[in-house]
């Protein structure tokens, strides 16, 4: 799988901060209690969609132990800008609107006012003294009835964003994407056989088993610190600048230790409030959310409505394609349509297309970014209809893929023509997988060998069937910026600190690949994160892209570094730094005319301070060659029809990760995307009643996959290097999650003839579905 | 509200503390004692993270009433790691890379720990049958399972 051409790339070395994280000793964001601290709580809208006539919250200031109120009134006005956040943008009104609402809730849970107390309990029972009066409105929950003319709208001021003429009217619509390419018209009439399905994806939460959680203190000088649960704590302080209108040299945002993110902590929801509650009592205020509020009151990634129809013709080549996705953006403009009308058809080489997104408002909570946003919602429509044309023709699925797949050079239907990817070797790698090819027998067999009355009950027993699905999934990948900075220790180690939130191990392959260009061992280097304060600007840990962006910027400081130590060295030995190299065989600094001449690292290190001090060298990057990552799924499942329960028998996921940095967590990250998407495909799923009230707000009822529900999970590392990384580095993260629910579905179809186009694909979704066929046959 | 006055051995030391009868022992352990390794995840049962042994016996402390452990022994993930070294288990998370963000990884250590007192030697799926009462979002619990296979493996 790896060449030996490294010596730390490719191996797997103890992550750096791992000791605190068996130990309890790693401080979180909740963990953090400074002197003086006050607590605080949010009131919360119990209507899905009302007007905010008056809030009057004398009797809760009049409690013992409560300092403070804020509402939306205390936040000023943001305006029409928007936040770039680097997954997921933002119109800034919307963003504070959303921390606090100001003359209307347009969702339950949307947050109207909070309260700092002297306890988190009084904070508490003041909420309850907060006399809010509502003017409940209709509410509108789903993205089809909010699209039609009549429909309640949840705001004044949208009218579609669209190509060429604006509409005049107003509309919960709030932009309209077309992609084109070719003449899909023409491309059909080629085809022999045409298949167009509808589907839909329920609302689903990342589900970050660490709720949201902050500190913040706003000094007497004017100066904010806040502390806080952030995947970016420059984009946490960017929005944070532009809602409290203060500049940012006047914030610092400390990232603690993150909990799980997945995308969903991009955005900023407590921390602005907690800001207000600290101005306005000048002492520490913390916030931490329960798990219902973190279902109800933060972005969940959203429900869809997609059509696609794709044609092959006879000798089984696609030709055309088009596609219909209209995905919920809750409360606000920004749902990911984008993305998803980018990762549709990313999969495929296809001369024809047409691509429509429609960014929809309805009255539930805001979406957020959520692993490779809006591309599971289309790869489950596309993958499906793929595996129809599939038994159509009688052609084997990963046959297809392979005659079909997008390669270096194939045009995109939105227009991006593709790098060196490796989507095809992918599928080559699946279809030699002995998973592939392993026997799978269609009925299980009755377990137990037990006889009498027991034995009759066991036979009597239904049977189950298996079957065995394969999907494929695409993410773009990002790059946008990232700064690292490294200093030499006298002992020969270095400091890394970089600006990149570690939510799974990237601090140890960042630093990794540090080693790696100095020739070090990963345990010499000591990587931190650092505050805004103490690092480079650099931006969110998302879109897959840390080990790739912020591991480019410490290979370039190591460039200087070395150039650097080279320089001290040539000082030393009075020759010209043109006469010394640095060689990373050994981390040796060696004179090229004079072979007696010459210093390991550590030797020159421990010289460094008597001959001029240390040397530090820092680098930011904002690189352009990304790696767009694909993969290819395998499942085998067995389901019950008579309860409509869906076990997962054998799962195996292979993935281009262009260059697998530290294999065993290029592994996690397959692992938990596959697990994620395994939860989507069967059971998450926010349930709702007609007035816009989430019915399943906790753990138990929002049922994620327990270690009980899943098997083994072969990761498979396939490694097609990304020539814009000098390792050859794509995104692992995202990828994952995008193919499980279309490889269930079509395993499920391969074990009892049924399609399923709904998700998720819970057990009374798929009993219905199979009396419906057993009552038609 | 009056605070009441609770004794109890927390990782084998003597403690005293006061605290509110409305208050769970996770609020206690981690607010007033400053033992902030159990997490909360969901303050109802459902997620694991705040696992901790009393009197031997895995409990989620964010269910159990802080008055409730008077004259009670606890153990926390904090009191896994001897002066001597880690647990094993603690080594083998380590080595297997069975964590990620590792939020859940205390409530995990101490599951798991409850676990191997009990049976030594788990078979596959007993491991995920104990576990199940963990959420973990980033690992899909492969390396978690198989981690705590190998700490069962080293220990015999």
């Amino acid at each position: 799988m790896s060449e030996s051409r490294y010596k730390v790339v490719g191996t797997c070395p103890i992550r750096h901060d791992v000791t605190d994280k068996v130990t309890g000793r790693a401080l979180y964001g909740a963990d953090l209690q400074l002197p003086g601290t006050l607590f605080g709580k949010i009131l919360r809208s119990p209507f899905a969609h009302a007007n905010i006539k008056k809030i009057d919250a004398s009797k809760a200031l009049a409690m013992p132990g409560v300092l403070a109120v804020v509402t939306g009134e205390d936040l000023p006005e943001a305006g029409d800008r928007v936040a770039e956040l680097g997954e997921g943008n933002i119109i800034l009104r919307y963003l504070g609107r959303n921390c606090l609402a100001k003359e209307k809730a347009l969702y339950k849970g949307h947050a109207i006012a909070a309260v700092a107390a002297t306890s988190s309990h009084v904070a508490e029972e003041a909420l309850k003294k907060i006399d809010v009066q509502f003017e409940p409105l209709p509410p509108v929950l789903d993205v089809r009835e909010a699209m039609k003319p009549d429909a309640p709208l949840l705001h004044e001021k949208i009218i579609t964003q669209t190509i060429g003429a604006p509409p005049t009217v107003k509309s919960n619509t709030a932009r309209h994407i077309q992609h084109k390419l070719g003449d899909p018209d023409k491309g059909f009439a080629q085809a022999k056989v045409i298949v167009e399905r509808e589907f839909k994806t329920a609302t689903v939460h990342q589900g970050y088993i660490e709720p949201q959680n902050c500190t913040a203190f706003w000094n007497a000088d004017g100066f904010l610190t806040v502390w806080t649960s952030t995947q970016g704590a420059f984009s946490a302080r960017n929005q944070l600048s532009e809602l409290l209108r203060l500049p940012v040299s006047r914030i610092k945002v400390v990232p603690m230790e993150i909990g799980g993110g997945f995308g969903g902590k991009i955005r900023v929801y407590l921390e602005p409030v907690a800001a207000l509650l600290s101005k306005k009592t000048g002492r520490p205020v913390k916030v931490v959310m329960s798990r219902s509020e973190v279902f109800q009151g933060t972005g969940p990634t959203p429900a869809s409505y997609i059509r696609v129809k794709m044609g092959a013709d006879s000798s089984g080549r696609l030709t055309a394609a088009q596609a219909f996705l209209a995905y919920e953006a809750g409360a606000f403009p920004g749902s990911p349509v984008g993305p998803g009308c980018m990762c549709v058809f990313a999969c495929y080489d296809i001369p024809n297309v047409q691509i429509d997104g429609y960014d929809v408002v309805v009255n539930k909570p805001a979406t957020s970014a959520y692993r490779a946003p809006g591309a599971t919602n289309a790869a489950f429509a596309t993958e499906t209809v793929i595996d129809e044309i599939c038994e159509r023709l009688n052609i084997d699925p990963l046959d297809f893929r392979i005659r079909n797949g997008a390669r270096q050079g194939t045009r995109r239907g939105d227009g991006l023509v593709y790098p060196r990817i490796g989507f095809v070797e992918c599928c080559q790698k699946a279809k030699e997988h002995p998973h592939y090819s392993a026997p799978l027998e269609r009925e299980s067999k009755q377990d137990g060998s037990a006889d009498g009355p027991l034995a009759e009950m066991i036979h009597a027993k239904p049977k189950k069937y298996r079957g065995r699905g394969v999907a494929s999934g695409y993410w773009l990948n990002a790059g946008l910026r990232s700064s690292a900075s490294v200093s030499v220790n006298a002992d020969g180690t270095v400091n890394l600190l970089e600006g990149s939130t570690d939510l799974a191990g990237t601090r140890t392959a960042v630093a990794m690949q540090l080693a790696e260009a100095l020739g070090l061992k990963a345990e010499d280097v000591r990587p931190m994160v650092g505050d805004t304060e103490m690092i480079g600007y650099t931006d969110v840990t998302g879109g897959s892209r840390v080990t790739f962006a912020t591991g480019l910027a410490a290979y370039e400081a190591a460039q200087q570094l070395k150039k650097q130590m080279c320089a001290r060295a040539a000082k030393i030995w009075d020759v010209s730094p043109h006469d010394v190299q640095y060689q990373e065989d050994g981390a040796l600094i060696l004179c090229k005319s004079d072979p007696t001449k010459r210093f390991t690292f550590k030797e020159l290190a421990a010289k460094l301070n008597a001959t001029g001090g240390t040397i530090l060298a820092s680098a930011s990057v904002a690189p352009t060659g990304v790696g767009p990552g694909f993969a290819t799924h395998i499942v085998d499942i067995e389901v019950d029809p008579e309860t409509g329960k869906i076990d997962i028998l054998r799962y195996t996921a292979v993935q281009d990760v262009g260059k697998a940095i530290h294999p065993a967590y290029c592994e996690g990250q397959i692992q938990g995307g596959v697990a994620q998407g395994i939860g989507w495909a069967l059971h998450e799923e926010y349930v709702y009643n007609e007035k816009g009230e989430m019915l399943n707000a906790s753990f138990l009822d929002y049922r994620l996959p327990t270690s009980l529900d899943l098997p083994m999970i072969d990761a498979v590392l396939v490694e097609v290097a990304n020539p814009g990384h000098p390792y050859g580095v794509r995104g692992v993260g995202e990828v994952p999650i995008v193919p499980p629910p279309a490889a269930i579905a079509n395993a499920l179809y391969r074990a009892i003839g049924v399609r399923m186009r709904e998700l998720p694909m819970s057990p009374g979704r798929v009993v219905k579905e199979w009396l419906a066929k057993t009552t038609r046959e | 509200m009056r605070k009441i006055h609770v004794h109890a051995q927390i990782n084998g030391l003597p403690t005293d503390f006061l605290c509110e009868p409305r208050q769970s022992l996770l609020e206690v352990l981690r607010d007033e004692l400053r033992l902030t390794g159990a997490k909360e995840g969901c303050n109802n049962g459902n997620c694991g993270a705040c696992n901790v042994l009393l009197d031997g016996r895995l409990v989620n402390a964010c269910c159990v009433l802080a008055v409730e452990i008077e004259g009670r022994t606890v153990e926390t993930v904090e009191g896994m790691a001897t002066p001597q070294g880690l647990h094993p288990l603690q080594r083998c998370f380590m080595q297997d890379a069975a964590l990620q963000c590792g939020i859940c990884t205390p409530g995990f250590l101490v599951a798991a720990k409850a676990l191997l007192d009990r049976f030594p030697h788990p078979s596959e799926q007993q491991v995920r049958h104990y576990l199940a009462g963990n959420l973990c979002r980033c690992t899909g619990y492969d390396k978690i399972v198989r981690a705590v296979m190998d700490a069962a493996e080293s220990s015999s």
